[in-house]
């Protein structure tokens, strides 16, 4: 495995570039030495299969977004979690749906966890700080 | 024997034999008490050694402690922790029960005991942290300590307790071990029990064999002794037997011995309930009552002891023993007890213990010198006295050969002779010479004692008390002081000694010896004479033979024989004697013990005496009496019966051993005793008999029949049955003659069952012995099984009328009827013909009676049907208007004619009945003519025909009639039509104009016909134009479904779309605002707080709608809803709001309100509400909101009830409507959204939702579910 980055990085998949804006400034407040990548639509995501096949480094955890253009959240979710090497990246679910249906499909389709963007920016930075704690901090991955 | 005498014997002997199961009972709970007692002293001897060995233990971490801190080299502390340890591992299982090697240990029960055993835990705990303080104090040097002061206290408080604990664990041992002498009396009780229950059983056996009258009698005379012998036993007890009722407290029954006992007669007792508690001594009244309490409550201690103050004054130690007596429902309903004076034991243990101190006391301050050996003459006891005497120190001789030490060697042989000799001797007294330290010789009188502890004979000891009479006579005194305590000891256990002097034939008693003989040491002077004379004229020659034999050759003697006392008392005494020969051989003295042994024997004997009863009469009985243990499969006992009955010997029986039933029962007999007996046993309680008959094979090789009655005889602990007790006898020949007659019983219902007629036969006592089936059939009778049932239960509502006729006939009257009314149940009517004949026994007496029936109704009702139908018929023939006439055929004759005949044709009947119907026809050609249509329509097989005929009235004038005719047939034969003759003149007349008329109506029906085909032509048109209608609803129906689908895609997108930019304006809000903090001016930050706020706000509307618009989404579950669960959880999740704005909440809601909703469109109604109601009373002081429940037949009602500021009534409508606002934001928050999302909820669930309210004083919301 090249190891270009220290830390492995955390993936964002988002098509907001506001939201990706407060996402990224979330995070920074929150001093985070990972590196984030940014995904700006599911295609381009699923276009992240390649690049680990070539020896890019595996992100520690995928922040994926549900409602987006070309191939949605849902379907990335699918088939990174239908892959026999990837399945074990944790992918958790960052989305402004609340909605029960969207949340079912998601576990069924093995999302690690589901988080709904707060509108309040504090809130927010809070969920940013928790994501961070949680999955880069705590939660212990496959080596 | 009549039949009535026959009758009162067999209910007597009923009756016999129920007091003789009950006492079987008796017994088998006596039996085993008396088991469990001895398992009690077996468990108990373990406890004391352990016990010892605590005490072994804890000395010996003792000496070693003593040793470390003393500086010796070989020993350390970690020794002193052992001894900790194992005196730890021996304690423990006395309180918790465990095993100890091979010997299991179990726990303790007494519980002053057990507190004890605590104590000396505790003070052991205490001794080995002290010792741990010691080691850690130890410098080295020797010296005190303070803590060997305390150290000291404690050891010795340790052993002082552990002496005293180990005393009361004796004494508990010993009281056991008496308990268990009480119920071996109880044993006998219960054997003796037994033997009148056997001879009842015997008797009643009997009573089938008249020729058997004497061997009755026999046995009669011994019930009556043997009762005698029982009711001497309990009215002659010592103890106080009685038996008390609860809850009054009322003695039922109390022995003699109550006046011994307590002081007061029986009569005093059946006077004052409860008056055992009334005589309790003060300081008892506690324990009684606690044990009393135990006792009601079913817990049953073993026993219990306790004062009481006599009717004399004087205080009494009592040991009681009870037992609850519980009826069928478990309810206590009395208490049988058995009550002993215990005072002269407690005197004695308490003098006993007395006696020990003080010769414990005596050993160590006794100038004497008083020296213990064991059989190997080794030095156990060696007190001060002899320290004097001797000259050595204990140190220097205890452990040591008692004749190497004080005996110079040339003696040691003739020592070690002598030793034998006397070793084993109860006592005696010697003088010999003994060496001091110094090498000087002693001569030291000796007065020797055996002291023999038990079995065990390596702790038997020879205390010797020994007076230096070289130097000092007058200390014989003190020596002959302490022999007198020592004899005493010994008396304690019943058992005097004597001696003999064969010289001076002087004879010299202990005291106890004088209490055997009941004779007063002052009164009486012991001589060899005076001895004869009080042993029983019958033993005097046998008890002198033993006694010279023994000293003649040499041997002691051990022999029972019985004295005859003064007042006429016989007791048995047991007397071992021995006698002393001088060197010469001559005898010089006996010395021997005696000891009582009456109460002993006489239990022997009433053993021996009940056994010996019981087998006599268990070898007379021609019956099999057997128990069989079914656990073993074994044959535990039987008597001869077996071989009387099936001719094996009691060898072969012996042979077949557990086969014994595989072997000898018929298979199909001994697969169901292995499927339905053996399992019976299992739930059979005490008294209860199992009656079972099978097939046993004699030794001839045949079958017979044997009937079993058996009974649950030993049960093992767990209550499961061990050992059937049963009574088997012999019953082929009434089985076979069952057989015959039941072969003949069999006919004979095959006969009646398929009889076509209904018969049934009743026995006197009016029971179905027999009956057909079509009988059955015909009453409706619907049980299967009416054999065997009364006649009157089988038809409950027979009438008196029948009753009677059956009273007629048993008592011998032939009854029949021919047509007889029956009503049934349901109100009909059925005609019976019958008849009622007694039958008659062998004897000639009425055994009962027959009965035909036959159900008639059928027959009766076409009678009276008959009957009534010609009635009406004659009847309707004089009212109808048309003439009719009845005619014989084939002759034509008129039989019958109308009176409308008379009014047509003009005739009297009498002119017409008898003459041919040729009289109303115009010729012969019209006669003949008619006759051939009736012939015409009888070839065509018709029964009646319609024909024109022209006839002439009397005055000769020609009318149109129509005459229908019917035909009646007898055996296929015509023999009778019936004309009805119509006058059609008038309509003939019609007809023909009605002809005339024809042409012209088929040209109406034409033209009708042609507007009728117009019409029908629009109906058309008008069905093609709704057809038209429904498809355009149709397609409007699917377009508004698409509309509807789309508006909420519609919806849930925008929802979600509109919450991305929200974050942004919220996000970047902030973010100006925390970046360009310095900069901004405070209306610019307003501004952006602002702008916020309405970010939130407006999130806050978008959730809102998201949750109105899924509610269209999402489909309804209807289950059942444990609707209080729902509330809880709901309360748990506004916990904190309930708590923060101080709402007082109410719940009233059944456990059992289960509505049939969606749980999620229930929750969210329900949380709507609640929010409403915690938003509404927020400036409420005391805020509070009530959630209930109630219900009808056919609906569940929720309410949601709150006094907040509420809202007129005449907006009712409109604030279930979306977007509905009754307040300024900046008042209460809202969207508008929350009841119109609680309508709709309750909409898809069918249900309905509406308030009732008044401004200021609060709303309630009402929720209504469909059951």
């Amino acid at each position: 495995m090249s190891a270009n980055y220290k830390n492995p990085p955390i993936l964002l998949v988002e098509d907001n570039p506001m939201d990706i804006d407060l996402t990224l400034r979330a995070f920074k407040k929150r001093n985070l030495i990972n590196a984030i990548q940014v995904d700006r639509d599911g295609a381009e995501a699923l276009g992240r299969i390649d690049k680990w096949d070539a020896g890019e480094q595996q992100p520690i955890v995928i922040l994926l977004d549900l409602n987006m253009p070309k191939v949605d959240g849902l379907e990335v979710l699918k088939i990174i979690k239908e892959h026999p090497k990837y399945c074990t990246i944790p992918i958790v679910v960052l989305t402004s749906s609340s909605d029960s249906t969207d949340i079912e499909k998601a576990y069924k389709l093995g999302a690690n966890s589901y988080i709904v963007k707060p509108v309040n920016f504090d809130k927010f930075v809070e969920v940013a700080a928790q994501i961070e704690l949680y999955w880069n901090a705590l939660n212990k991955p496959i080596d | 024997m009549n039949f009535n005498e026959k009758r009162d014997k067999r209910f007597s002997s009923l009756g016999t034999l129920i007091i003789g199961f009950l006492s079987l009972t008796v017994m088998v709970v006596l039996l085993y008490l008396g088991y469990s007692s001895q398992t009690m002293a077996n468990r108990q001897s373990p406890q004391i050694r352990v016990f010892k060995q605590l005490k072994v233990e804890m000395i010996s971490s003792h000496l070693v402690l003593e040793e470390v801190l003393k500086g010796h080299p070989d020993e350390n502390i970690q020794t002193v922790f052992e001894h900790f340890e194992k005196a730890d591992n021996y304690v423990r299982p006395l309180l918790d029960g465990g095993q100890l090697g091979s010997v299991k240990i179990f726990p303790v029960k007494d519980s002053l005991v057990r507190a004890k055993l605590t104590n000396l835990l505790l003070i052991k705990d205490t001794l080995f942290e002290l010792s741990n303080i010691l080691y850690a104090e130890f410098d080295g040097t020797t010296g005190l300590s303070p803590s060997d002061q305390v150290y000291d206290v404690v050891f010795k408080r340790f052993i002082q307790k552990s002496n005293d604990a180990e005393i009361t664990l004796v004494r508990l041992q010993e009281k056991n071990i008496q308990t268990y002498y009480i119920t071996q009396i109880g044993l006998i009780v219960g054997v003796l029990t037994l033997g009148i229950f056997m001879l009842l059983v015997f008797i009643w056996l009997r009573h089938f064999k008249n020729n058997k009258q004497k061997q009755l009698l026999l046995l009669n005379t011994n019930l009556a002794k043997s009762e005698k012998r029982f009711r001497f036993m309990t009215e002659n007890a010592k103890d106080m037997i009685y038996r008390m009722s609860l809850p009054d407290g009322k003695y039922e029954y109390v022995s003699p011995a109550s006046l011994a006992v307590f002081g007061y007669t029986p009569n005093e007792f059946y006077d004052t309930p409860i008056l055992i508690q009334k005589a309790i001594h003060p300081d008892w009244h506690k324990y009684f009552e606690e044990q009393w309490g135990k006792l009601i409550a079913g817990e049953m201690p073993p026993f219990y002891e306790y004062q009481i103050i006599h009717k004399s004054g004087e205080t009494r130690w009592l040991h009681q023993r009870n037992t609850l007596v519980k009826d069928k429902k478990n309810k206590a309903i009395a208490i049988e007890g058995i009550v002993t004076d215990i005072s002269k034991r407690k005197t004695a243990e308490k003098e006993l213990l007395a006696e020990k101190e003080f010769s414990e006391k005596i050993i160590e301050t006794s100038n004497a010198m008083i020296v213990g050996l064991d059989k190997d003459h080794v030095i156990r006891i060696f007190n001060n006295g002899a320290e004097k005497i001797t000259g050595y120190f204990k140190e220097e001789v205890l452990g040591k050969d008692w004749f190497t030490i004080f005996f110079s060697d040339e003696i040691q042989d003739e020592m070690n002779a002598v030793w034998k000799e006397a070793w084993g001797v109860l006592s005696h007294s010697y003088e010999n010479i003994i060496l001091n330290k110094k090498g000087d010789k002693r001569i030291i009188s000796w007065q020797t004692t055996g002291i023999y502890d038990g079995k065990d004979s390596n702790k038997h000891l020879m205390i010797s008390i020994g007076e230096d009479i070289t130097t000092n006579k007058q200390k014989e005194a003190l020596v002959q002081e302490s022999l007198v305590k020592l004899n005493e000891a010994q008396n304690i256990a019943h058992t005097g000694n004597w001696e003999l002097d064969l010289i001076t034939q002087k004879l010299l008693w202990s005291n106890e010896v004088y209490r055997i003989f009941d004779l007063e040491p002052q009164q009486f002077e012991a001589t060899e004479e005076a001895f004869l004379n009080n042993i029983h004229p019958d033993d005097r020659k046998f008890v002198y033979n033993a006694f010279t034999e023994s000293v003649k050759n040499k041997t002691p003697y051990n022999i029972v024989h019985r004295l005859l006392l003064k007042d006429g008392t016989v007791k048995y005494v047991n007397e071992v004697c021995k006698t002393y020969y001088n060197k010469s051989g001559e005898p010089i003295r006996s010395v021997g013990t005696v000891q009582d042994i009456t109460e002993r024997k006489q239990t022997e004997d009433a053993l021996q005496e009940s056994q010996t009863f019981n087998q006599t009469l268990l070898d007379t009985s021609p019956d099999l009496i057997y128990v069989y243990d079914i656990i073993e499969r074994k044959n535990i006992y039987s008597n001869q019966g077996i071989q009387k009955i099936l001719g094996y010997s009691i060898e072969e029986i012996q042979k077949m051993g557990e086969n014994i039933l595989s072997d000898l029962m018929h298979p199909d007999d001994f697969n169901k005793y292995l499927k339905e007996i053996i399992p019976l046993y299992q739930t059979t309680k005490d008294g209860e008999i199992i009656d079972h008959e099978y097939r046993m094979k004699y030794k001839n090789g045949n079958w017979c029949w044997l009937n079993s009655k058996e009974s649950v005889f030993v049960r093992q602990d767990d209550g499961s049955p061990k050992q059937i007790f049963g009574i088997c006898a012999d019953v082929t020949k009434r089985k076979n003659v069952e057989e015959s007659l039941n072969h003949s019983h069999n006919l004979m219902s095959y006969v009646i069952e398929y009889n076509k007629s209904d018969v049934a036969i009743h026995d006197r006592d009016l029971k179905y012995m027999y009956v057909s089936q079509s009988y059955l059939e015909h009453y409706q009778v619907k049980e299967k099984n009416v054999i065997g049932k009364h006649h009157y239960e089988v038809f409950p509502d027979l009438p008196q009328k029948w009753r009677d006729v059956h009273q007629k006939v048993l008592a011998g009257e032939i009854l029949s009827a021919d047509e007889d009314p029956y009503e049934r149940e349901d109100g009909t009517v059925e005609w019976t013909r019958w008849e009622c004949r007694p039958w008659h026994e062998a004897d000639g007496t009425v055994g009962g009676m027959i009965v035909y029936t036959e159900i008639i109704t059928e027959r009766k009702e076409i009678e009276i049907a008959l009957r009534n139908s010609e009635e009406y018929l004659t009847r309707l023939m004089q009212t109808i208007a048309d003439p009719i006439f009845t005619v014989k055929m084939p002759e034509r004759e008129i039989e019958y004619m109308n009176e409308a005949v008379g009014k047509l044709f003009g005739y009297k009947p009498d002119e017409v009945i008898g003459n041919s119907t040729k009289m109303f026809y115009q010729d012969e050609a019209n006669y003949a003519a008619f006759g051939k249509v009736l012939k015409n329509a009888l070839e065509n097989n018709k029964s009646k025909v319609q024909a024109e005929q022209q006839l002439v009235t009397k005055n000769g004038k020609l009318i149109w009639t129509e005459i229908i005719t019917t035909f009646l047939f007898s055996n296929g034969l015509l023999i009778k039509v019936i004309s009805v003759v119509r006058d059609i003149t008038e309509r003939k007349k019609t007809e023909e104009e009605l002809e005339k008329h024809h042409a012209s109506l088929e040209e109406l029906v034409d033209e009708r016909t042609a507007a009728l085909e117009e019409s029908h032509e629009a109906l058309l048109n008008i069905v093609d134009d709704i057809n038209q209608q429904s498809a355009k609803l149709e397609k409007s129906n699917k377009q508004y479904a698409v509309i509807n689908q789309e508006l909420e895609t519609f919806t849930y997108s925008v929802s979600h779309d509109l919450k991305a930019p929200l974050r942004g304006i919220d996000g970047y809000s902030q973010l100006l605002y925390e970046t360009y903090f310095n900069d901004l001016n405070e209306e610019a930050k307003t501004f952006l707080k602002n702008i916020r706020k309405s970010s939130q706000q407006m999130n806050v509307l978008i959730e809102d709608l998201l949750a109105y618009s899924r509610m269209e989404r999402q489909d309804y579950r209807f289950e059942r809803i444990p609707f209080k669960a729902l509330v809880d959880n709901l309360l748990l999740y506004y916990s904190n709001i309930i708590s923060q704005n101080k709402v007082a909440v109410k719940l009233n809601i059944s456990e059992a309100f289960m509505p049939l909703g969606d749980k999620d469109g229930l929750n969210l109604a329900l949380r709507n509400l609640l929010d409403n109601a915690i938003k509404f009373t927020t400036h409420k002081k005391k805020a509070q909101i009530e959630i209930g429940t109630s219900e009808n037949e056919t609906q569940w009602l929720i309410f949601v009830k709150d006094n907040g500021i509420g809202f007129d009534m005449k907006y009712h409508d409109r604030i279930f409507n979306i977007f509905q606002r009754l307040h300024l934001p900046e008042e209460y928050e809202g969207t508008g959204i929350g009841l119109a999302m609680v309508h709709k909820a309750m909409n898809r669930m069918n249900g309905k939702i509406w308030a009732e309210s008044e401004p200021g004083k609060g709303t309630c919301f009402y929720i209504e579910i469909g059951k």
